[in-house]
């Protein structure tokens, strides 16, 4: 018999975690879900996933750092970083060291099986050559541009809209503009586009 | 009796006299004799005396009205004629008298006899009573105070200027009726009561202590004042002195003190708030995200050719229960910042510490701050707002949880106690013994800053950069109008601040 493929959770809310669970497992994985690093760490080696849902926040110390230590130790495991509210800047950091891609809570309806499914495709189902990238942040004017730095840095829009002096229903129009110009689905997609066009190391 | 005392001896009683006895000629008025009394008085000798009448010792007195005096006398229409009158000295200062004329005509020559009495006494001192009756009706008159002195039967004896225009009534309108004319019900049908109850039980509850109450205008309308009741007993009926003020204004101030107090509570609730909105996002996360997970998985099962209803309906209890617990942590915020009159009830302060831990709590995962309960066993009951002392703990946790942030041990500590004071043995004191709930909040952060320590519970001080420093204030208020006490120390630890609430505290 085939045994289906297994997938971490690591989340300290309870509800959260056995829910996750439980969409994985009607969705045809092995989970299992840990509560925290401590727990995880102890058991993360028995079985290789193919997969880890990981939550930035977590009581006994940092989901950033669990993410580096795995990344440092099974360089192709796809890591999803969840993340709640004002977290984003430490998604991205996690983007930076490694991680797949992060969705943020509460996950709208699919998005949790879209970044599942992509982070399990081995190869990225949109991997345009970097060139190709950079000519997709091309058509920004400065001030997208300016948006979209903002955006990749994980702040919202209010915070984007006091640095540079816009209201923020402006910053969300020029927002909209900037995933219309460079066709980025979600705000992880733009992220890693950045990172790989060179505008965010 | 005459044979005893001989005519010698009654002319030198005359003469020795201290009253002043004069015999004047009452055809020429001239002085025939003037006795020692007369002498040391006026300051004259006899030789003095023989030249002069008694118009010249009573310069004042007009010799048209002398004659009109005597008349009568002369007339023999009466015996004896008396007057007030001021005489002259020697050197030239009055003093009053008062004359006692008589006519003797049975032998000539016809005389007058005088016996005069120095007034200087009395009259000194009914011009000392008259002065201070006017000094007194000039202080009743003005005083900003009303007095209203009543007698034992509560009938108003005085009412004065400053009554009239307190009460709105004419002082001739209240003379003799009952004082409780000027008092709102239920006080007006009980005042006698109070008067009949004070003269049999001499009992003062009001007498020499003073509160304040009600009073009623002519016009009906009703204000608060305070009011200073004294006593007089005067041959064994009693008179009371009622001094009232007006205390409409201060009232009004300190109402709109308390106002302003209560919108203070508010606003700092409300910037408790805003500092938890990010964390509050955070908290509601946790359930929507959950809910959302569970109703995919039914979205799958219900597709299904043959769903399994049992896993439905479980998934289902799961969702309704993560929707509860969103709408536990709205519930539990909007208890925490609702507007209200303060409301105090007696409560248990391990639930309500345990309660506002939780709230100040929330959005501190993967802060990986380590909170210690260590609650007292059978902590009485105290009377206390539940939403303002809670507002106090989540003030002090999130302090505390904010001092630890850069540590290395992130312990906060909650602890509970109780403090017997020496009791007085009392039969309550066995249902609420006397003392107080003592709650101390500990952290392991640097400890406060000794510059800081002496004013941190003072408005605008604050040691942090972003908050208005106005928590710790509102807090000392909260605590102090409950009859506590709030301080902090630092301790090996950290920093600890304590608060008290005293049992049986009703102060408002």
């Amino acid at each position: 018999m085939t045994r289906e493929p297994l997938v971490h959770v690591v989340d300290d809310d309870d509800a959260v975690r056995d829910s996750l669970c439980a969409l994985l497992e009607i969705s045809g994985y092995r989970v299992t879900g840990f509560a925290d690093a401590a727990a995880f760490r102890g058991r993360a080696r028995d079985e290789e996933p193919v997969c880890v849902f990981l939550d930035v926040r977590l009581p006994d110390g940092s989901g950033l750092d669990i993410n580096r230590e795995l990344h440092a130790a099974l360089p192709t495991l796809p890591v999803i970083i969840m993340t709640g509210h004002g977290d984003v800047p430490m998604a991205v950091d996690a983007m930076r060291e490694g991680a797949a891609d992060f969705i943020e809570k509460p996950f709208e309806g699919g998005r949790m099986a879209e970044a599942l499914t992509r982070a399990l495709s081995r190869t990225p189902p949109v991997v345009p050559a970097d060139a190709d990238i950079r000519a997709r942040f091309a058509p920004l004017t400065p001030r997208e541009t300016d948006v979209m730095r903002g955006m990749v840095a994980g702040n919202p829009t209010k915070i984007i809209a006091h640095e540079l002096g816009l209201s923020p229903r402006t910053v969300e129009i020029h927002r909209g503009r900037v995933m219309k110009k460079t066709d980025a689905t979600s705000l992880s997609e733009l992220v890693k586009m950045a990172m790989q066009a060179g505008i965010l190391t | 009796m005459s044979e005893t005392i001989g005519p010698a001896r009654l002319v030198r009683i005359l003469e020795l006299s201290r009253n002043e006895i004069y015999l004047i000629d009452a055809a020429t008025l001239n002085f025939l004799f003037a006795n020692n009394g007369a002498l040391s008085n006026t300051g004259y000798s006899q030789d003095d005396m023989s030249r002069l009448t008694p118009l010249d010792l009573k310069p004042e007195l007009p010799r048209p009205v002398w004659e009109r005096l005597v008349r009568p006398l002369i007339d023999g229409l009466r015996h004896q004629t008396r007057f007030d009158a001021r005489h002259r000295r020697k050197d030239g200062s009055f003093y009053d008298v008062s004359v006692r004329l008589e006519y003797m005509a049975d032998e000539a020559p016809a005389v007058f006899v005088a016996f005069i009495e120095d007034m200087t006494e009395r009259v000194e001192a009914e011009t000392l009573r008259a002065r201070s009756d006017a000094l007194l009706a000039s202080v009743i008159a003005t005083a900003p105070d009303a007095i209203i002195t009543i007698d034992a039967d509560a009938r108003i004896l005085s009412f004065s200027r400053a009554a009239e225009l307190m009460l709105g009534y004419r002082t001739a309108e209240v003379i003799g009726r009952n004082v409780n004319i000027l008092m709102p019900e239920p006080y007006r049908s009980h005042h006698d009561g109070y008067i009949e109850r004070y003269l049999r039980t001499g009992e003062k509850r009001i007498i020499g202590i003073g509160r304040q109450v009600q009073a009623q205008r002519k016009n009906g309308t009703v204000f608060p004042m305070e009011l200073a009741v004294g006593e007089v007993l005067q041959n064994d009926t009693h008179i009371f002195t009622g001094f009232i003020r007006d205390v409409s204004d201060r009232v009004a101030m300190e109402s709109r003190s308390n106002a302003l107090q209560r919108e203070l509570n508010h606003a700092a609730r409300l910037t408790a708030m805003g500092e938890m909105a990010a964390a509050l996002a955070h908290e509601l996360n946790q359930p929507l995200s959950a809910i959302t997970n569970y109703a995919s998985v039914v979205d799958k099962l219900l597709a299904a050719e043959d769903p399994d209803r049992d896993r439905v309906a479980g998934f289902n209890t799961k969702i309704g229960e993560q929707a509860n617990r969103a709408g536990e942590i709205i519930r539990r915020l909007r208890e925490f910042v609702r507007r209200g009159e303060t409301e105090r009830h007696l409560e248990n302060v391990n639930e309500i510490v345990r309660e506002a831990v939780q709230l100040a709590m929330i959005g501190s995962a993967g802060r990986g701050v380590r909170f210690a309960y260590s609650l007292g066993n059978a902590l009485p009951d105290v009377l206390i707002d539940r939403v303002q002392i809670q507002q106090v703990v989540v003030n002090l946790v999130r302090n505390a949880m904010d001092a630890v942030l850069e540590e290395l041990e992130k312990n906060v500590a909650v602890e509970t106690h109780f403090e017997e004071r020496e009791a007085v043995v009392d039969v309550a004191a066995t249902f609420n013994p006397a003392g107080d709930v003592h709650i101390t909040v500990r952290d392991t952060g640097p400890g406060i800053a000794p510059e800081v320590l002496p004013a941190m519970f003072e408005p605008f001080v604050t040691s942090k950069s972003s908050g208005m420093g106005i928590g710790l204030a509102v807090s000392r208020s909260i605590i102090e109008a409950h009859g506590g006490r709030i301080w902090a120390e630092n301790d090996e630890a950290g920093a600890a601040v304590h608060f008290t609430i005293p049992t049986g505290s009703a102060s408002a």
